[in-house]
C-alpha cells in the first residue's frame, strides 16, 4: 500500500506489514503481548493462541513479530478466505492444500500417501493435480465445481484426511530439520457457536502436534474445559491505553496532527482503546470537517455517530443488564463467558465489541468496560452521565467554549424555535444506534471522495437504498466523480442470493476480474448461510475498492450476520431522490468542462463524460416528471 | 550585463515558459493538473472539487487541514482571478487579480534581442533568486500563523499572473519541510533547462512531485 511519508494515512482494516509501514505508522502499544509473541516465535515449540477483540491490532502484532524475529511460518493457512460451507471439509481442504504445497516445495517424499488417488481416483493422478483441485489457480465454473466436490469428499473422510495431513506434516518436519511452524490465520473471524466452531476444534486437533500460531478472537480464549483450545498457551491482546491511541492517531495525521491534539484526545477516549475503532473515528472526523456549517464539537459528535452506525447498527445486542453490570463493576466473570449460546450473553458482547477487554489474566474475572460508543444506548435517557457527552463536554471545556457553544443545529426545523443545548446533544448522541441516517449523494461523495475513490486506497462502502430506480444514476455519478480525480476503471455486477443460488462463487469470479472499482448489487434474498460465509471472507476484500448496493429492507436483516465484514465497510443510506443533492446545471457545467478534454476512449475524461451523460439524462427525466407532477 | 537586467529577462522567461497556458483547453488542462497534484504534494487524504465550469469560467476547490482552511478559486475568461482562503471558523480571505487595472509589462520594456546575451551571462544563483521572488518568498507577502509552521507560509501580495499565483499557493500551503525543500530543487532544475532551451514547460512536468 502506498503511504504518505509525512502526511495523512487513513486506510482501515489493513495491517501494517512493510518496513515503510512500521517506520511511518507503528506505535509500540502492545509491549507485553509483543514480547511474549517474540519469545514464542524464537523458542516456542507448542501451539499458542494469540487472541484479541476485533480491531485490537492482532494482525499487525503478528506481522511485526515475524518481521522483528525473522521467523516466518513454513505454512500459512487462511481460514477466512477460501471457505465455502464453513464445515470441516473447508477447513481440512485449506489445511491439506497448504500442506501439499509445503511438501512439494521442499521436495518431500510423499510416496507413502495415496491421497490423490483416494480422494478422486478418476481425476487426480498426482499431487500437483490434487493441489490444483483444492486451490485452483484460475477461477472457472469447472474448477469451482471440482473444488466443491473435493471438499465434500474430504468432509466425508475427515478423520482419515486429518491423520494424513499430520503424517505429511511430520515428513515435512523431518525434511526441514525443525518443528513445522504453522500460522493458522483468520480463526478470529469465527465465533464460538455453530458448525464452524466444531469444525475449528477438529482442525485445532490436526494442527496441535506442530508449532502452530492460532490467530483467534478474544472469545476463543474463554473456551470451555474439554475444548482443545482450553489447554493451549495463550497471548492476550488487550485494549490499548488512550495515550498510545492518541500517538497512533497523531502518526496517522503526520504533519497535520499537531493542530488537532485536543480533538485527537477526545477521539482516543471514545475509541475505548480499540485501534481500528480509533481509526474509523478519525476517518469520519476528517470527513465531517468538510462540512463548513458545523463546529468542531459537532464534528466530533458526527464522527462518533457515524462510527457507531458502521459498527453497531442492526447488530445483535447483549442485554442491558449485562452492560450495566459491566459499567458498574468494570469486570466480567469467567462464568458468564462460558455460558452456552444465548444471544444476549457476555460472548455476544465480547465478540461484537460492545465491551472492551483490558486484562484477561485473572482467574475468575477479567477487567473490562463498555465500549464508549454504545454505552449511552444502554443508559437511561439522562444526558449527564454518558461517556460521549462527557467527552464532548470535556472537549468544550479544554477548548474554552461553553457546552452550548458546541454548535449543534440550534433550530427545530418544524417549529423554528431554538432548542435547548441538552436536547441538541441528546439528538446527536441518541440517534444512529438503531439505524443509519440517510445521506444525499453529495454527502456520500464527501466521505467516499476522501476514502474510497482513489487508486491509492482500497476502502469499501455499503450503500443502502429504498428506491432502486435511482441507483444507476447514483452509480454513474460516483464513477464520474472518481474519474475526475484519476483514471479508474469500474465494473458492476448484480449477484443474486437465496435458495439454489451460488452468490459466493459469483463474487469470487467477479473479483477475479481486473478493475479498479468493484460495484456489486445484492439481488434476491440471501440466506443466513450465504451471509455468514461472506462475513468470514472479510480479508478477501481488504485490497479492493468496493461499492455494495443493498436494498435497505434487506440490509436490516443482513447486517446482524456481518460482525466482521462491517469492520471494513462504511454504511450509507441513500436518500430517495437525487434532484435535491445534484442539479442538472452542475452536471452540465462538469460536462462542458470535460467534453473538449477527451482525447481517447480509455481515459478519465472519457469516463467522466460518459457517466455524466447518464446522470444528466436521469435528472432531466426526473425533472420532467416533477414538473408534470 | 547588469545583474538586475539579467534577472528581469529570467523573470520574463519564467512567466512565459511556465505560466501562460494559452487557449481555454490548455488552461483547463493546466488547472486540472494543478488541482490533481495537490493531494499528493500536500500528503493529504482530501480530494479536490473540480476544476469545472462553463462559459470560460473555471472553478476548483481543495481543503488543507493543516491550516484548517479551504482554497477555492475562480478564473474568468478575461483573466480575472478570485481566490478564497477560508478558515473553518468562518473567516475568509479573498484575493483578486483584476485585469482591468494596469501593471507594468516587462515584455514591453525589455529588448528581446538581448535575451540570449542575458541568459548566457546568467548564473544558477540568478535563477534561484528569480524563482524565490516569484513563488518561494515573494517580496510582498502575508503570513499564515499555524502551530509548528510559524513564519513559513508566505502568501504573495503582488502577483498579477493568476497561474503563478495559484502555483505559488501549492508551495506555500505545503506544511512539509522536506517536500518544500525538494520542490525548490526540482523547480530550479526544471526552469533552468527550460530557460536554456527556451522551451515551454507542460503542465504535467510543472506539477510533477518532487
Amino acid at each position: 500500500m502506498k503511504r504518505n511519508r509525512f502526511g495523512i494515512n487513513l486506510d482501515e482494516g489493513v495491517p501494517l506489514e512493510s518496513e515503510e509501514d512500521y517506520e511511518i505508522l507503528f506505535v509500540d502499544f502492545l509491549g507485553e503481548a509483543a514480547s511474549k509473541l517474540r519469545s514464542w516465535l524464537e523458542s516456542g515449540n507448542d501451539p499458542v493462541l494469540l487472541g484479541g477483540q476485533i480491531g485490537s491490532g492482532k494482525s499487525t502484532l503478528i506481522a511485526k513479530g515475524f518481521h522483528d524475529t525473522g521467523r516466518l511460518p513454513d505454512m500459512v493457512l487462511h481460514f477466512d478466505r477460501e471457505s465455502l460451507n464453513l464445515d470441516i471439509g473447508d477447513f481440512l481442504g485449506i489445511t491439506l492444500a497448504e500442506t501439499i504445497k509445503a511438501a512439494l516445495l521442499g521436495n518431500v517424499d510423499l510416496s507413502s500417501f495415496n491421497l490423490p488417488a483416494e480422494l478422486n481416483p478418476g481425476q487426480f493422478g498426482d499431487w500437483n493435480a490434487l493441489l490444483e483441485g483444492l486451490s485452483p489457480s484460475v477461477f472457472t465454473m469447472k474448477s469451482f465445481e471440482t473444488r466443491k466436490q473435493l471438499l465434500k469428499t474430504i468432509a466425508e473422510n475427515a478423520e482419515y484426511v486429518g491423520k494424513a495431513v499430520v503424517g505429511i506434516g511430520k515428513h515435512i518436519e523431518t525434511s526441514l530439520g525443525h518443528r513445522l511452524f504453522v500460522f493458522a490465520s483468520g480463526i478470529d473471524k469465527f465465533d464460538t457457536t455453530g458448525a464452524a466452531a466444531i469444525a475449528l476444534n477438529d482442525i485445532a486437533t490436526v494442527l496441535s502436534p506442530f508449532k502452530t500460531l492460532f490467530e483467534v478472537n478474544a472469545v476463543h480464549l474463554f473456551s470451555k474445559p474439554g475444548s482443545l483450545f482450553h489447554s493451549v498457551e495463550r497471548i492476550f491482546v488487550p485494549a490499548v491505553k488512550e495515550e498510545a491511541v492518541k500517538d497512533m492517531l497523531l502518526k496517522r495525521l503526520g504533519v497535520y496532527g499537531k493542530p488537532l491534539e485536543i480533538e485527537l484526545t477526545a477521539l482516543a477516549e471514545c475509541s475505548g482503546g480499540n485501534p481500528r475503532q480509533a481509526l474509523r473515528l478519525l476517518s469520519h472526523y476528517e470527513s465531517a470537517r468538510k462540512n463548513r456549517e458545523r463546529s468542531t464539537g459537532e464534528n466530533l459528535a458526527v464522527a462518533m455517530r457515524e462510527t457507531r452506525n458502521d459498527f453497531f447498527s442492526y447488530a445483535p445486542k447483549p442485554s442491558a443488564e449485562l452492560m450495566k453490570m459491566v459499567k458498574q463493576t468494570h469486570k466480567i466473570g469467567a462464568n458468564l463467558l462460558m455460558l452456552p449460546g444465548d444471544k444476549e450473553t457476555a460472548l455476544t458482547a465480547l465478540y461484537g465489541n460492545w465491551i472492551l477487554l483490558d486484562d484477561a489474566s485473572g482467574k475468575d474475572h477479567w477487567v473490562t468496560a463498555p465500549n464508549p460508543l454504545v454505552d449511552s444506548y444502554f443508559q437511561d435517557k439522562s444526558m449527564q452521565d454518558g461517556p460521549e457527552t462527557r467527552i464532548l463536554l470535556s472537549y468544550a471545556e479544554s477548548s474554552g467554549i461553553s457546552a452550548a457553544g458546541l454548535g449543534l443545529p440550534r433550530y427545530d426545523a418544524a417549529t423554528g424555535k431554538e432548542k435547548m443545548p441538552d436536547q441538541l446533544l441528546w439528538e446527536y448522541l441518541s440517534s444512529g444506534v438503531e439505524q443509519p441516517i440517510q445521506s444525499n449523494l453529495t454527502e456520500v461523495l464527501d466521505v467516499l471522495g476522501a476514502a474510497l475513490l482513489s487508486k491509492d486506497r482500497s476502502d469499501r462502502a455499503i450503500i443502502a437504498f429504498n428506491d432502486k430506480s435511482i441507483t444507476e444514476a447514483a452509480r454513474a455519478y460516483l464513477f464520474a466523480k472518481a474519474n475526475t480525480y484519476e483514471y479508474q476503471r469500474h465494473r458492476h455486477a448484480v449477484i443474486k442470493g437465496g435458495a439454489g443460488e451460488e452468490p459466493l462463487a459469483a463474487i469470487e469470479e467477479f473479483l477475479s476480474e481486473t478493475t479498479d472499482i468493484y460495484s456489486i448489487e445484492f439481488d434476491g434474498t440471501w440466506d443466513a448461510r450465504q451471509l455468514d460465509i461472506l462475513d468470514k471472507h472479510r480479508d478477501n476484500f481488504i485490497s479492493k475498492q468496493m461499492l455494495w448496493w443493498i436494498p435497505l429492507d434487506k440490509l436490516r436483516s443482513y447486517l446482524p450476520h456481518w460482525t466482521q465484514l462491517r469492520q471494513l465497510f462504511e454504511v450509507f443510506v441513500l436518500e430517495d431522490e437525487l434532484l435535491g443533492s445534484i442539479s442538472p446545471e452542475n452536471i452540465e457545467a462538469d460536462l462542458v468542462f470535460f467534453e473538449d478534454l477527451v482525447e481517447h476512449v480509455q481515459s478519465s475524461e472519457s469516463n467522466v463524460v460518459n457517466n455524466l451523460k447518464k446522470v444528466l439524462e436521469y435528472l432531466q427525466t426526473a425533472r420532467i416528471g416533477v414538473d408534470r407532477g | 550585463m547588469d545583474k538586475d537586467l539579467i534577472r528581469s529577462f529570467l523573470w520574463e522567461d519564467v512567466m512565459n515558459l511556465g505560466f501562460y497556458p494559452g487557449d481555454l483547453k490548455s488552461k483547463k488542462k493546466w488547472l486540472r493538473a494543478l488541482l490533481s497534484s495537490l493531494r499528493e504534494f500536500w500528503d493529504i487524504s482530501e480530494h479536490q472539487e473540480g476544476p469545472c465550469g462553463k462559459e470560460g469560467t473555471i472553478t476548483g476547490r481543495i481543503d488543507n487541514s493543516h491550516f484548517n482552511i479551504w482554497l477555492k478559486f475562480e478564473l474568468r475568461e478575461n483573466g480575472y482571478l478570485h481566490v478564497e482562503l477560508g478558515h473553518i471558523d468562518g473567516r475568509v480571505l479573498f484575493y483578486h487579480s483584476d485585469p482591468d487595472y494596469f501593471v507594468p509589462q516587462l515584455s514591453k520594456i525589455l529588448d528581446n534581442k538581448q535575451r540570449n546575451i542575458a541568459i548566457g551571462e546568467s548564473e544558477t544563483t540568478d535563477i534561484e533568486l528569480v524563482l524565490a521572488s516569484c513563488m518561494f518568498h515573494p517580496r510582498e507577502h502575508l503570513h499564515i500563523v499555524a502551530p509548528d509552521f510559524d513564519h513559513q507560509a508566505r502568501i504573495g501580495g503582488g502577483i498579477s499572473n493568476p497561474f503563478l499565483y495559484l502555483f505559488h499557493l501549492r508551495y506555500q500551503l505545503c506544511p512539509i519541510p522536506q517536500k518544500r525543500e525538494a520542490e525548490k530543487g526540482r523547480l530550479l532544475e526544471l526552469f533552468r533547462n527550460a530557460i536554456y532551451s527556451n522551451s515551454r514547460i507542460n503542465a504535467e512536468d510543472l506539477m510533477a512531485q518532487p
